[in-house]
C-alpha cells in the first residue's frame, strides 16, 4: 500500500492506495503516531482505496479516537463501493465523518 | 572433458611438471647439440688452418730455397761472362758463393758448377760451394777436388737433364750423401746461360731432407695422429711418424702404405688399423707432398666428453628437477588439496564438527579457514534452526490445543435442548488454518427465552482467540442476568473498550427468542445481517441496523430490534467467512450467492438444519474450488415451531 503525505498547516491529508489489510496496516498506524503532531485535521483520501479488511477498520478507529483525544477531527473521502459497505455494515459508517 | 586426462590433480601435476620438464630439456638438448657440432666444425676448420699454414710454410721455405738457386745461378752468368777479366777467377768464385748464400733458409750449402771445360779448354772442374757452419757461411772446397768430381754425381746429372728439358728449378731426387753430409738430401738447381742461351753450368742449393722430415714428423695435432712426408714424382717416401708402419720406410714406394690409396682428395676420411681417420693431403710446390692423419675420436675426443657430460648433467638435473617440482607441488598444492577435499567431503557427509587444521599462508590456507569457518557457522545455523523449530513446534502443538479448547468452548451438543419442542437449533464453526476469533453460542434464559448469538472478533491468532473467550463471556453472563438486548450489548462494549489497549474489537448479533410469544429482540452491533427463512420458503436478510462494533468506542449505545417469528420460520446466522470466501480469480462468494445456496436447501414442509448448514458449507467450497479457507466459516440456524401442544 502507498500513503501519500500532504501537510498544509495544521491539516494533514493521507491518500491511500492499494489494500489495507493485516499486512498493510502498521504503515498506516507508524504514519499516524509519527506525523500528526500538530495536526488539528486528519483527512483520509480512499480514493484509491480497493479493500479494507477488519485489521484495518481498527487502525481507522484508532485514527479517529486519536484525532478525538486531540479535540481535532478526522473526514474519510471518497470510499469506493465495497469499502462503503463494508463501513456501513459494520457501523463505521455513522461513527466516522464519511464524505464523498 | 577430454578422457585422457589424469582424475587427480596429483596425476595433473605430475603430468605438467614432465611436459615442462620434458620442454626445456629438449629446448637444451637441441641447442647444445648444435653447439657441439659447431665445436665439431670448428675444431675441424683449426686442423685443416693449422695444417694448411705447415703447407704454406714448407711452401715457403722451398720457394726461399729455390729463390736462392736463382740467385746463385745469376751469380754464377756473371762469373762465366766476365771470366776473361776477373784476376783470380776461383778466388772470386769462392768469394761470390760465400757473399750469395743465403743464411736463413733451410739449405745446408750451395754451389756454382761449371760445365767441364766450359771456363777453360784446359780446366775440367770448376765449382764454388758454400755451406752454413753453425750459422757461419763458409767456402767448401772439398767438393772442388776430383775425387769428388762432380760432374759424375747424380744430383749434377738430374739437375742438367731436368734444367735442359726447360724446367728454371728443377729438383733432385732424394738421395743419400755419402760423399758430403751423410744424410738424406735433395738439391733444388738452376741452368747457368752463356748470351747464347746456351747452358754452361748451374748452381744448387741443398736441403738435407732429416731437418724438414723430423719438423714434418712432429706434425701432431693429437697423440696419435701421424703424418707422411714423401716425394711424389719420384715415388720416394721421406719421412713417417706411423708407429705401426712396416719397419724403415724411407725411400720405399708410397704403393708400399697400406693405406695410401685411400687417401686421393686433399681431405679424406680414412679406415685405417680399425680407427676412422681424418686425412689432410697436401702437395707442395717442389712436387713433394706430405700428408697427415688424424683419429677423428682423438681430435673431438674432448668435446666428446664435455657433451656426454653435459647431457648426464642434464639428465640428472633434469630428473632431480623434476623430483622437486614435484615434490614442492606436491606439499604445497595436491597434499593441501587432497585434504581439503577430504575434509569437505566428511562436511557433506553430514559432520560439521570437523577441524580444518590448514595453516599455509595462502589461497588455500585461507580456503581452509573459510571451509571452516562455513561449516562452523553451518552448525550454528542448523542448531539454532533446530530450537526455533522446536520452539515452533511447541507453539504449534499449543496453538492447536488452544483451537481445541476454543472449539470446545462452544456448545456442540445437539439438539441442544431435546425436551422443548418449540425450537430445534444446529450450528457449526469450521476454523481457518490459523486459530481464529469466531464464535457463537445459544443459551436459556428463563424457563421461555432462548437465546441465541453469533459473533466475529477482528483479527486472527492468539489475541483474537483471547478477546472471543472475553467477549462470549461478558454476552453470556450479562444476557443470563436477564438484561434487556441494548443493556446486554451496552455494559458488554464498556466492558470491552476498558482495558483495550490493542483497540479489538468484535462484530455479534444477538437475538433472544421467546418461545411462548415467537416475539424475538434483538441487537446488532455491526455484524452481517441474518437471513430470515420464512416458513412458505422465501429467504432474505433480515433487516437490521447495523450498529457500531463493539470494543470501539466506550460511549456507544445500541438499538434493539423486534420481530415476530411465525411457526415454521428459521433465522441463519453466519460470519463474513461465508460472504468474503474467495475464490482463485479473487472473487467473493457475496451476498446474492448465499441467498441461492439457502433457497436450494429449502423444502417444502421440513427444514432440516443440519442439510441447510452443510449445504452452505458445501457451496462454498465448491466456490472457493481449490483455494485455502482464508477465515473460520462459523453458521447457526434456529427453527422455531410454535408453541408446544400448538396445532
Amino acid at each position: 500500500m502507498q500513503i501519500q503525505k500532504i501537510h498544509n498547516g495544521t491539516t494533514l491529508r493521507l491518500a491511500l492506495e492499494g489494500r489495507l489489510d493485516t499486512m498493510t496496516s502498521p504503515e498506516l498506524e507508524a504514519e499516524l503516531k509519527g506525523s500528526t503532531d500538530g495536526v488539528e485535521e486528519l483527512v483520509l483520501d480512499l480514493t484509491n482505496l480497493e479493500y479494507i479488511s477488519s485489521a484495518g477498520l481498527r487502525v481507522i478507529l484508532s485514527a479517529q479516537k486519536l484525532m478525538n483525544a486531540k479535540k481535532g477531527t478526522m473526514r474519510v473521502l471518497n470510499a469506493s463501493a465495497g469499502v462503503m459497505e463494508v463501513f456501513e455494515m459494520t457501523g463505521f459508517a455513522n461513527v466516522l465523518c464519511i464524505e464523498k | 572433458m577430454i578422457p585422457l586426462l589424469p582424475r587427480t590433480i596429483k596425476a595433473k601435476m605430475a603430468l605438467v611438471v614432465v611436459i615442462v620438464v620434458a620442454a626445456l630439456g629438449f629446448l637444451v638438448a637441441y641447442l647444445s647439440i648444435n653447439t657441439y657440432r659447431n665445436y665439431r666444425m670448428l675444431l675441424l676448420s683449426e686442423c685443416r688452418s693449422q695444417i694448411r699454414r705447415e703447407k704454406e710454410r714448407t711452401n715457403q721455405d722451398i720457394q726461399n730455397l729455390q729463390d736462392n738457386a736463382q740467385e746463385l745461378a745469376l751469380i754464377g752468368e756473371l762469373q762465366y761472362r766476365e771470366r776473361d777479366g776477373i784476376r783470380d777467377f776461383d778466388a772470386f768464385g769462392s768469394y761470390a758463393v760465400v757473399q750469395n748464400f743465403q743464411i736463413d733458409t733451410l739449405a745446408v750449402g750451395g754451389g756454382i758448377w761449371f760445365a767441364p771445360y766450359t771456363i777453360d779448354p784446359e780446366r775440367e772442374l770448376a765449382c764454388f760451394y758454400a755451406y752454413n757452419d753453425d750459422e757461419v757461411v763458409r767456402h767448401e772446397p772439398r767438393f772442388e777436388t776430383a775425387e769428388y768430381h762432380y760432374p759424375s754425381q747424380s744430383w749434377y746429372t738430374s739437375i742438367w737433364a731436368q734444367v735442359e728439358k726447360g724446367q728454371r728449378v728443377a729438383w733432385t731426387p732424394p738421395y743419400f750423401d755419402d760423399a758430403g753430409t751423410l744424410s738424406l738430401m735433395t738439391t733444388a738447381g738452376c741452368g747457368i746461360y752463356d748470351k747464347n742461351g746456351t747452358m754452361v753450368g748451374l748452381s744448387t742449393v741443398d736441403w738435407q731432407l732429416e731437418a724438414i722430415s723430423r719438423s714434418m714428423s712432429s706434425i701432431r695435432p693429437t697423440p696419435n695422429s701421424f703424418a707422411l712426408f714423401a716425394d711424389l714424382e719420384d715415388d720416394f717416401i721421406l719421412a713417417d711418424s706411423d708407429p705401426g708402419r712396416p719397419g724403415d720406410i724411407v725411400g720405399r714406394s708410397l704403393s708400399d702404405l697400406p693405406w695410401y690409396a685411400e687417401t686421393p682428395m686433399e681431405e679424406s676420411i680414412l679406415e685405417y688399423r680399425g680407427v676412422r681417420h681424418i686425412s689432410f693431403r697436401n702437395l707442395l710446390d717442389n712436387g713433394m707432398i706430405f700428408v697427415v692423419n688424424i683419429p677423428e675420436d682423438e681430435l673431438y675426443h674432448d668435446i666428446n666428453r664435455d657433451f656426454h657430460r653435459m647431457i648426464l648433467m642434464l639428465a640428472a638435473v633434469g630428473l632431480a628437477t623434476t623430483i622437486a617440482v614435484y615434490a614442492m607441488l606436491n606439499r604445497f598444492i595436491n597434499r593441501p588439496v587432497a585434504y581439503l577435499s577430504r575434509k569437505a567431503k566428511e562436511i557433506g557427509d553430514g559432520n560439521l564438527d570437523v577441524e580444518i587444521a590448514l595453516h599455509s599462508n595462502d589461497e588455500l590456507g585461507r580456503f581452509g579457514g573459510t571451509l571452516g569457518a562455513m561449516a562452523a557457522n553451518l552448525r550454528d545455523h542448523i542448531r539454532d534452526l533446530k530450537a526455533v523449530t522446536t520452539e515452533k513446534e511447541r507453539i504449534g502443538a499449543e496453538l492447536d490445543i488452544a483451537r481445541e479448547i476454543q472449539s470446545s468452548m462452544l456448545p456442540s451438543i445437539f439438539p441442544p435442548f431435546p425436551d422443548r419442542e418449540e425450537i430445534d437449533i444446529f450450528a457449526s464453526m469450521l476454523p481457518a488454518k490459523e486459530v481464529g476469533g469466531d464464535f457463537y453460542d445459544f443459551f436459556m434464559v428463563g424457563r421461555d427465552r432462548v437465546a441465541v448469538i453469533i459473533a466475529d472478533v477482528s483479527g486472527k491468532g492468539v489475541p483474537a482467540a483471547l478477546f472471543m473467550v472475553i467477549a462470549k463471556t461478558l454476552i453470556r453472563n450479562h444476557a443470563q442476568m436477564d438484561l434487556i438486548t441494548t443493556e446486554v450489548f451496552n455494559r458488554t462494549n464498556a466492558q470491552l473498550c476498558e482495558n483495550n489497549q490493542v483497540g479489538m474489537f468484535v462484530t455479534a448479533f444477538m437475538g433472544i427468542l421467546d418461545v411462548s410469544t415467537g416475539i424475538m429482540e434483538f441487537v446488532n452491533a455491526g455484524h452481517n445481517p441474518p437471513v430470515l427463512i420464512k416458513e412458505n420458503g422465501t429467504a432474505a436478510f433480515l433487516s437490521v441496523q447495523p450498529g457500531f462494533v463493539l470494543g470501539g468506542i466506550e460511549t456507544i449505545r445500541y438499538q434493539p430490534g423486534r420481530m415476530r417469528l411465525n411457526r415454521g420460520d428459521c433465522l441463519y446466522l453466519y460470519t463474513d467467512g461465508v460472504t468474503e470466501a474467495m475464490n482463485a480469480e479473487g472473487g467473493e462468494f457475496g451476498n446474492d450467492r448465499l441467498i441461492a445456496s439457502v433457497n436450494r436447501r429449502i423444502s417444502d414442509d421440513t427444514l432440516d438444519l443440519k442439510n441447510l448448514l452443510d449445504g452452505v458449507k458445501q457451496d462454498v467450497d465448491a466456490f472457493a474450488g481449490g483455494t485455502p479457507q482464508f477465515d473460520d466459516i462459523t453458521m447457526l440456524g434456529i427453527v422455531y415451531s410454535g408453541m408446544k401442544g400448538e396445532p
